[in-house]
């Protein structure tokens, strides 16, 4: 088992590597010159020349992502082309909110969508599992936005509970427990709009899931043995449930950060996705690589706890 | 059960007809200025006309062409690609696998969103590329499934019995693999797809959309604004949008059981 | 509640306010309302405290203090205003600083930093003597120093309006003490009061970016400046919190305690907080939702204005490149002219808040625009005429091909682009249906301003264009830099169309050379006539913006520093 968890670990170097470069060279390709976006089209041949040094813009592409590479490993994630901020310092007062939010709402969908999907595959077939998959189904074929602005118009406008916008209220100068009120009450709208998806998708497959292990002849037997479905659930087929479940919740993590660019310029939330919105517009390249990378470790570390969690769970893991 | 089979499939057929017979269905050209901007619908215009006068249902008949052929673009690549990969990684195993899977890591591992955002960003946008960048990102989950099959079946008995009798291995696997691929891939791809389209309408709420080619994505996501004063310019397209993502997940859900 | 006459000058006596006028007993004290002596205070209807304070020339109650909260679009990135021309930028941060002159509603110039000035007779030399006793927000003194410093090493090199229209005209600035300036031109130069308000010359503290590249000095998210707020906090992708100077030059203002600018990206959700009351003023509001928050009447007052953050007199201008063999012909151009409907993009895209482009020049200045100079009118069968007599032929509803035109092949459909800011999309629309009726095809090519501005400035890689020119208070602010043979180039947003004519050329060189107005008008005059001859450009609409706040609030600019008299009620 060591072994495979040091194989694991050893194999996310070079996936983290390979989207580093995979990114630099895909944005090298495009057309465009980056002194454009250095120089704020200040249009002086000789301020191009010198900030294309400054940047080793004219360098060959091997050297560059070399000097990235040994840059990215010091922690140095460059400078914004922009701002000439560092790009860490623009990225890390954002992280801290993209991850409340994403969070927030894969617990509280998980743990929805868990009951709601156990439920269904619990009474299959039967009225609850077709409400379940019907409303399941509508949540998350309607367009993100759709479900924001509808939750928007009616919770803080016509009934006026909950703010409309932002992390905090406007100008909050609190500190402590009263800080972290206001920012759970501008929470709650946000996170909801992005649980009402995440949680009918996790309802769903765990649903097929659990049917599916149901299924099995293991399982047939035991409940043509007389078991109660219950008992079966919790004596035989739990590891396979968890097995589903870990499955489903792991690989949301991506997903829900998708989900969460559109939420957070919806409801002005200052996370990662504002970022990432300005920065492609503008074609601030360094941030965006910036952010690229830090979203891409973060789902790779996922997985990783994925896998190693299934291992723990469920030891008919082939390994190959 | 019965009740959503119908639905899926007749939805999907809808929205065939409406693409093949475009221009037989809309009474407009829905590029063209036919009325005053923002009027409610009317027995002129059933859905109203959008901004700047265009007639809207003719937009929405349109716009199943644009929305099919970016969903059916994408799938094709996802196919393609999936299948190839997969099954080669299944079959040979070792370090080709290993590669492989790395691969469709890297893939999986940005979210596509994202990715799409800085696509656009640096080469533009348009359908084709669109189709490209979402076939690309979309790929690996079913790569993963068919090299899970591939395994599977590589170990099963009866393949070591075909074995026995000399038939090709590999022609034996992708015979038994199909069948058994075919409702779990279906299942996947539908609700992939009907991702497709949702993306398509959030990248066109964030302006990222092709203008030259009308889609549902488009109509929808760019008219957000309006939802207040003009809700039948973002409702309806966006109920399209519905309509068509509930069609493939029926299907989905329907076929993809396994009995 | 009636009182008698009497009584009334009693309790006004005993507030030290002896009424100039017989006061009507009913009349109400209220926010808004005309009051007599500046810094006098009562209790208002509601308990609260009302101050007489100066708001635009007029003397009204006001609640002193209170917080202002503003819905901006975009985080701004940089706080620094004289480094560019961005309107994120301008809008959140004008109100930190201050131009040496400003500009009142009549764009004449009111004393700023700037207390008096003197022009030599051939407008060649400037002399400003600054206001003395002005402090920066960290304590030190204002100095000449201050106002070198920013046109020498920030304005000249990094605000392309200034940069365009002084760069080549200044000889040098000097700065004979600390509290004298005097800008020295090569040849006499008309234009320059119009261009040292704190949109177009903010001034930024030398002690403090001297030595370091004023695009990425840490100052830039902390800035200190002379203006009537400090700065307070950035808490990126969230809000700008400014707090009052107390120790502003001009004494008494500003009212407010804080001005905290939000970023809400959306404008649907800006409408929400504006409506839900979390947000007091809103810089735009979509054309449909006006109407229907106007009707609430008692909750919302309207603020129109031409100038904005980003630049004034911003005129929605399509740009053809004269060198590509479609757009290079006359009658083509003119054809397209004919072919729109400009109306439709007034009524459609901005919602009736603006104007048809009615001359080259924008209607804001006033003094230069060219009235009654008769544009292409909208006439289908006139674009078509036109377009069948310059060798595209077609039949209804397809595409033009060519028969014999010169520099294109036999056969080659009448195809343009036309590229754009995603944001302009509805122009891009608009624009391409009514060409296809003509027989045009037209493909759209969104880019973001990166992009853009290498396609349409460094590669001239278009055939036709969507930009909103700001033309600024006087035209060689934002207007020259569209004509001048010299501004063709990659700069961006310089000479779009590459025209090039040598005539106009020496009528702007002269129009610059001299501060009589009269002979300025007729220059320009004659400028645009050949202009509207030649037609590099399609002048599209001129959009004005409609600011929304609520009706707790008031004292709005419609220009610069609009919120230094600004006072808001809880």
């Amino acid at each position: 088992m060591t072994k495979y968890v040091l194989r694991r670990l050893t194999q996310v170097a070079p996936t983290i590597v390979g989207i580093i470069c995979a990114s630099f060279i895909l944005v090298r390709l495009a057309p465009g010159d980056p002194i454009d976006v250095l120089a704020s089209g200040n249009g002086d041949e000789a301020y191009y020349e010198f900030m294309r040094t400054k940047y080793q813009l004219d360098e060959p592409l091997v050297t560059q992502l070399w000097a990235y590479f040994s840059n990215v490993l010091r922690g140095d994630f460059g400078t914004s082309y922009l701002t000439g901020e560092p790009v860490v310092h623009m990225i890390i007062p954002r992280i801290g909110s993209t991850v409340l939010l994403t969070l927030s709402s894969i617990f509280v969908s998980t743990i929805i969508g868990v009951m709601c999907g156990l439920l269904a595959a619990w009474r299959v077939d039967q009225t609850v599992d077709r409400v379940v998959l019907r409303l399941s189904t509508l949540a998350i074929a309607a367009p993100s936005f759709w479900i924001a602005q509808m939750m928007l118009l009616l919770f803080a406008l016509r009934l006026g509970i909950f703010p409309s916008d932002g992390r905090n209220s406007p100008g909050f100068s609190g500190s402590g427990m009263a800080r972290t009120i206001d920012t759970i009450w501008h929470l709650i709208l946000p996170m909801t709009v992005l649980a009402i998806q995440e949680s009918s998708t996790i309802a769903r497959l765990t649903r097929i899931g659990i049917v599916d292990l149901l299924d099995e002849d293991h399982i047939r037997l035991a409940r043509a043995k007389g078991l109660s479905d219950l008992q079966v659930i919790s004596r035989h087929a739990l590891r396979g449930s968890l097995r589903s479940v870990v499955t489903v919740i792991g690989g949301r993590v991506g997903h829900v950060f998708s989900g969460a660019v559109v939420v957070e310029l919806i409801f002005g939330w200052p996370g990662l996705g504002q970022l990432v919105l300005s920065s492609s517009q503008a074609q601030d390249t360094p941030v965006l690589m910036g952010v690229l990378i830090l979203v891409a470790a973060a789902v790779v570390v996922t997985n990783l706890a994925t896998d190693l969690t299934y291992m723990v769970i469920d030891p008919r893991v082939r390994l190959r | 059960m019965l009740r959503r089979w119908h639905l899926g499939k007749s939805g999907i057929v809808v929205w065939i007809c409406l693409a093949l017979f475009a221009p037989w269905l809309s009474p407009f050209d829905p590029y063209l200025v036919v009325g005053d901007g923002l009027s409610a619908p009317s027995w002129n215009h059933f859905f109203g006309t959008d901004l700047i006068g265009r007639d809207l249902f003719s937009g929405v008949v349109y716009g199943a062409r644009t929305s099919a052929t970016i969903v059916i673009g994408t799938g094709l690549i996802v196919v393609f690609v999936a299948l190839t990969v997969g099954l080669v990684s299944g079959y040979r195993g070792g370090i080709i696998d290993d590669l492989l899977m790395r691969v469709a890591e890297i893939f999986q591992v940005v979210p596509r969103f994202f990715l799409a955002i800085v696509a656009i960003a640096y080469f533009g946008s348009g359908v084709e590329k669109l189709i490209i960048i979402l076939g690309l990102t979309s790929w690996s989950g079913l790569a993963r499934i068919v090299r899970a099959e591939t395994l599977s079946i590589r170990e099963s008995a009866f393949v070591e019995a075909a074995q026995l009798f000399g038939s090709r291995t590999f022609r034996t696997i992708f015979r038994e693999i199909l069948p058994n691929l075919v409702p779990t891939a279906i299942t996947y791809l539908t609700l992939l797809l009907s991702r497709v389209l949702l993306l398509e309408a959030s990248l066109a709420f964030i302006g990222l959309s092709d203008p030259d080619s009308i889609s549902w994505g488009y109509l929808a996501g760019s008219s957000q604004a309006y939802l207040r004063s003009a809700w039948w310019v973002a409702v309806f397209p966006g109920l399209a949008i519905m309509m068509a993502a509930l069609s493939l997940t029926s299907l989905g859900d329907s076929e993809g059981r396994r009995e | 509640m009636k009182k008698s006459l009497t009584s009334v000058l009693v309790s006004l006596a005993a507030l030290g306010v002896i009424p100039s006028a017989p006061i009507n007993a009913a009349t109400p004290i209220s926010q808004g309302s005309p009051c007599t002596t500046e810094g006098s205070r009562v209790e208002g209807p509601k308990k609260t405290k009302l101050v007489c304070a100066s708001v635009q020339g007029e003397r009204i109650w006001i609640t002193k203090g209170g917080d202002l909260v503003v819905a901006i679009s975009q985080d701004p990135g940089s706080l620094n205003p004289a480094a560019t021309t961005a309107g994120a930028v301008h809008t959140a941060s004008e109100l930190m600083f201050n131009g040496l002159v400003e500009l009142d509603e009549k764009l004449r110039p009111t004393p700023e930093l700037a207390e008096s000035w003197t022009v030599d007779k051939k407008a060649k030399v400037y002399t400003f003597k600054l206001r003395r006793g002005i402090k920066w927000h960290d304590g030190v003194p204002f100095t000449s120093a201050d106002v070198k410093y920013t046109f020498d090493e920030v304005l000249l090199k990094y605000h392309s309006r200034t940069r365009a229209a002084m760069l080549t005209a200044l000889d040098g600035i000097s700065t004979p003490d600390a509290h004298t300036v005097r800008f020295t031109f090569k040849e006499p130069y008309g234009p320059l009061l119009l261009q040292l308000d704190v949109t177009e010359a903010p001034i930024l503290p030398a002690h403090i970016y001297q030595g370091s590249d004023p695009t990425k000095n840490s100052a830039n998210l902390a800035p200190v400046g002379t203006g009537p707020f400090k700065f307070g906090s950035y808490v990126r992708g969230s809000e700008i919190v400014l707090t009052r100077n107390a120790n502003y030059f001009k004494k008494g203002k500003p009212y407010l305690d804080r001005v905290i600018m939000r970023v809400i990206p959306n404008a649907a959700t800006q409408l929400i907080a504006l409506e839900s009351g979390s947000v007091d003023f809103l810089w735009g509001v979509p054309g449909p939702d006006r109407a229907r928050l106007l009707r609430r009447k008692k909750a919302f007052n309207t603020l129109v204005a031409r100038r904005n953050p980003g630049g004034a007199n911003c005129m929605m201008t399509v740009s053809f490149n004269l060198n590509r063999p479609i757009t290079s012909n006359p009658s083509v151009r003119r054809a397209i002219f004919h072919a729109i409907n400009r109306q439709a993009f007034l009524t459609d895209v901005i919602f009736n808040e603006g104007s048809v482009a009615a001359a080259p020049f924008s209607k804001g200045i006033v003094w230069a625009w060219g009235r009654n100079l008769k544009l292409p009118e909208y006439s289908k069968s006139k674009a078509n005429t036109l377009l069948d007599a310059a060798g595209w032929t077609g039949r209804d509803g397809t595409t033009r091909t060519a028969q014999g035109v010169s520099g294109v092949a036999n056969g080659t459909k009448l195809s343009i682009d036309f590229l754009h800011f995603p944001n302009f999309a509805t122009y891009a629309e608009l624009y391409k249906a009514q060409l296809t009726e003509v027989g045009i095809e037209v493909r759209l090519r969104p880019l973001q301003s990166g992009p853009f501005s290498t396609a349409v400035f460094a590669n001239r890689d278009f055939d036709t264009n969507i930009i909103s020119y700001c033309n600024g208070n006087d035209p060689e602010i934002g207007i020259r830099r569209m004509y001048d043979t010299a501004q063709i180039g990659s700069v961006a947003f310089s000479n779009a169309a590459a025209y090039s004519n040598r005539a106009v050329d020496a009528l702007f060189q002269q129009a610059r050379n001299t501060l009589d107005l009269d002979k300025r008008q007729d220059l320009y005059r004659r400028i645009q006539i050949q202009l509207v001859k030649d037609l590099p450009y399609l002048w599209l609409v001129e959009p004005k913006a409609t600011r929304i706040y609520a009706s707790s609030c008031g004292g709005f600019r419609p220009y610069s520093l609009f919120a230094e008299e600004a006072y808001c009620s809880s």
